[in-house]
């Protein structure tokens, strides 16, 4: 019955056109009414403003802001124009060469940008005239090119994989450094699968291919260094132990400013201003829904959700690539209705404990399967930022869009079931520069894989991986962070504050008020 | 009215305008420095040494110098070089610790740019929304189904920010007071209830969820009202406007989205 009314509330709000936030917000505020009611009421509802002030605990959180402030910089100038330029003089020369070339400029753009949305509508509005007025199929250059535009989630700095790293930082945490670089594999492994595709389609264009040009490339590459210069300073800043992701963010908003507004003159100064005023309007749609969804995450860890998960799963006795597949199909379904960061901020914390404590996956991995998952929910119809972002760029009824697309979503769920199976494909580069086997094994039996700090360590000795399932045993280091964190008196993550106690506030009298209140009424009938 | 009302609403963005760029770009620099200061004085690093951050600083600034077409590129590329290392001398003797708290402070900004970026787009009708109703809905009755639609966001904007206001300055229950972040800031002169490893007080930042709040239940109040009396067409809040895209394809110039 209490299920019945929140679906039946949510409904309603989203046909008075509430806005999302407010769906997110009366969403968490309702499952902590119906479900949890044994509480005060407005006790509980506080919550939902702490988990809102715990966001200044949030250290990584604090990179997003500065790669959409950078990533408007760099798209306001002439960046795209730049790339998709040396993407042509590149591999132009390929059977259906500059179809290939769109999905390189995707992917290089994306590097740039860090947004799907975005890189679809610079690269797009670029390439997809060129590629009909080249001869190539209308329906394929919308298909290619929106899908490729998807890559923005896949590819360091990705939003979207911060957004991953910000809401399992309580119960399955990862090192967004770690998860930049194990997408880096899956995500050329992807644009590969549609360079293929776009070769294969280019076959059959003979007016699709170019002859190469060295002079052309040169050329292309000195106009574009400046640009490539940005995603070479931010990862080879994170792993070269320079600096933090977090911190990287601020390195590439002040390079982003150097680059376009300094070297190239692109946007001048006096317009900089407004293009922060423009990033932080962004900023501020997004931050609500965040912050909004902490509380929503609260709730599921109060009820336990992932262990009522892994009752179920116990109860259907699937095994761990039976259960991988109903997560990816259910992601798959949940990306299409919903729109991928509330997908990303809910359903994250809910399944990654699972897979991670109960099956064994590899929290790095699933991170990458997770954030591949909702790549197709930007193109998988009808909740699909992708296909309303083409359809308006090129002006293209959404049905067809959306038939257009067809093939290379089916391009890249197959992509998907691979990158899945082999966890390799993500892992093996994180092995390699960790100096352990570069081999990941897929966990077939449920069995966790041989996770990169046994390698590393001795067998007996605990551990020492960050991203430790928060199930199990804590070992010494974790302990110690966690009363560092206790002692600075910043609590993180989702599953941390089950407790009604604020971050870093002595609410002892809160609580201790609640409990003379709850004393008071359970004592009453004896009276 | 509604003309007064709106007049008020241009004011506030003004500010908020100038406030978010202004934050914007304080916590870029500050966690920029900080970076900065700190590879400046590693030891091992190349770049703590002014020599070395001279030449790499000139050579970088002349190809700059060059890429724009600017007169004299070597001979300011050089001025630049020296420039820096001069500036990096002087920063990190000035400020030896580095700007430990820089991280502390950005994220506090966060918060209000967040809040205040939210009152933007409002304004600016960015917030996403599932827009079912203005398909189903019949012409007739759809800007009075809009309007409610923003009456109930406005409704719940009241709500955050009751509990805000609860957090902030604390309540009452069974008669006693339960204190809020402005009460223990204050009972401890100071010492609590502050950012870890600043000095800056949590209600400081915590206060920009009412303000928000507040701005944003009075912006989605006035577009209820300029929606029922006709004033602003319904729907019309399109994908790419609310990504903050405003592409032109024939440029391929765009603008930002998450």
């Amino acid at each position: 019955m209490s299920g019945l009314l929140l679906a039946a509330v949510m409904l309603a709000l989203a046909l008075f056109g509430a806005r999302l936030f407010v769906v997110v917000g009366v969403a968490t505020a309702m499952c902590f009414l119906l479900f949890t009611g044994d509480v005060d009421t407005i006790i509980q509802l506080d919550r939902i403003v702490t988990k809102m002030e715990s966001l200044t605990t949030k250290n990584v959180f604090l990179s997003i802001p500065f790669f959409i402030a950078s990533g408007s910089i760099m798209t306001k100038g002439g960046i795209a124009r730049r790339l998709t330029d040396l993407a042509r003089a590149s591999v132009g020369w390929l059977p259906g060469g500059l179809a290939v070339a769109s999905v390189v400029a995707c992917i290089v753009f994306a590097a740039i940008s860090g947004s799907s949305p975005v890189t679809l509508v610079a690269v797009g509005s670029v390439m997809y005239p060129a590629l009909v007025a080249s001869g190539y199929p209308k329906k394929f250059a919308i298909g290619l090119i929106t899908s490729a535009g998807s890559l923005g989630c896949m590819i360091p700095p990705a939003i979207a994989m911060l957004i991953y790293a910000i809401s399992v930082q309580g119960s399955a945490a990862v090192d967004p450094a770690d998860l930049f670089f194990a997408g880096i594999v899956p995500a050329l492994f992807i644009a590969g699968s549609l360079a293929v595709y776009s070769v294969w389609v280019g076959m059959g264009s003979p007016g699709s291919k170019q002859p190469f040009d060295g002079g052309a490339f040169l050329g292309a590459l000195k106009e574009a260094s400046w640009a490539l210069t940005l995603p070479a300073i931010v990862l080879g800043g994170i792993y070269g132990g320079i600096f933090t992701p977090t911190e990287a963010g601020a390195v590439a908003f002040a390079a982003s400013l150097l680059v376009t507004c300094g070297i190239h003159g692109d946007v001048p100064w006096r317009k900089v201003p407004a293009i922060l005023v423009e990033s932080a309007t962004l900023i501020g749609s997004l931050i609500l829904i965040v912050v909004l969804a902490f509380g929503l995450n609260d709730f599921l860890a109060e009820i336990d959700a992932p262990g009522v998960i892994r009752a179920w799963v116990e109860n259907a006795d699937l095994n761990s690539w039976q259960f991988m597949l109903l997560v990816n199909v259910v992601l798959i379904v949940l990306g299409a209705l919903m729109d991928s960061i509330s997908a990303t901020l809910v359903f994250a914390p809910m399944l990654a404990p699972v897979a991670i404590n109960h099956y064994g996956m590899d929290p790095i991995h699933f991170g990458i399967v997770f954030v591949v998952n909702m790549e197709i929910g930007y193109i998988a119809p009808p909740v699909a930022t992708n296909l309303f972002v083409a359809a308006a760029i090129f002006r293209e009824p959404f049905v067809n869009v959306a038939k257009a697309v067809v093939p290379t979503l089916l391009i890249i769920c197959a992509a998907l079931v691979v990158i899945m199976y082999v966890p390799t494909i993500s892992k093996g580069p994180l092995n390699l520069r960790e100096g352990v086997a570069f081999y990941e094994p897929f966990p077939w039996d449920g069995a966790p894989a041989k996770s990169v700090a046994e390698d590393a360590a001795p067998s007996d000795a605990p551990p020492a991986d960050a991203a430790a399932p928060a199930g199990g045993p804590m070992s010494m280091e974790e302990m110690m962070r966690k009363a560092k964190e206790n002692a600075a008196g910043g609590t993180e993550g989702a599953a941390d504050t089950t407790a009604p106690a604020a971050p870093g506030r002595p609410l002892t009298m809160e609580e201790m008020m609640k409990k003379a209140k709850e004393n008071a009424a359970s004592e009453a009938p004896a009276e | 009215m509604i003309s007064a009302l709106d007049r008020l609403d241009a004011a506030i963005v003004r500010a908020e305008r100038f406030a978010v760029a202004g934050m914007l770009t304080v916590m870029g620099l500050v966690v920029f420095l900080d970076v900065f200061h700190r590879v400046s004085t590693r030891n091992e690093s190349l770049l703590a040494n002014p020599a070395f951050v001279a030449v790499a600083g000139s050579v970088v600034a002349v190809l700059g110098f060059r890429t724009r077409g600017a007169d004299n590129a070597a001979a300011k590329g050089v001025g630049v070089g020296v420039g820096l290392a001069a500036a990096q001398f002087a920063f990190v003797r000035l400020v030896p610790n580095g700007l430990v708290w820089s991280q502390t402070l950005a994220l506090g900004l966060t918060l209000w740019l967040g809040t205040m970026g939210a009152s933007l787009a409002a304004h600016s009708r960015r917030h996403l929304a599932l827009d079912i109703g203005s398909k189903l809905w019949p012409p007739s009755i759809a800007p009075k189904v809009a309007a409610l639609g923003h009456v109930l966001t406005a409704l719940f904007c009241v709500g955050i920010l009751f509990l805000a206001s609860r957090s902030l300055f604390g309540y009452s229950i069974d008669g006693s007071h339960v204190p809020g972040h402005i009460d223990e800031w204050r009972s401890s002169d100071g010492a609590a209830g502050t950012l870890s490893g600043t000095g800056i007080p949590k209600w400081a930042a915590f206060l920009s969820i009412p303000y928000g709040m507040t701005v944003l239940a009075f912006r989605f109040g006035l577009e209820a009202a300029k929606t029922w009396t006709g004033l602003v067409a319904v729907g019309g809040d399109d994908t790419l406007h609310q990504l903050g895209i405003e592409g032109d394809p024939a440029t391929g110039a765009a603008g930002s989205a998450q």
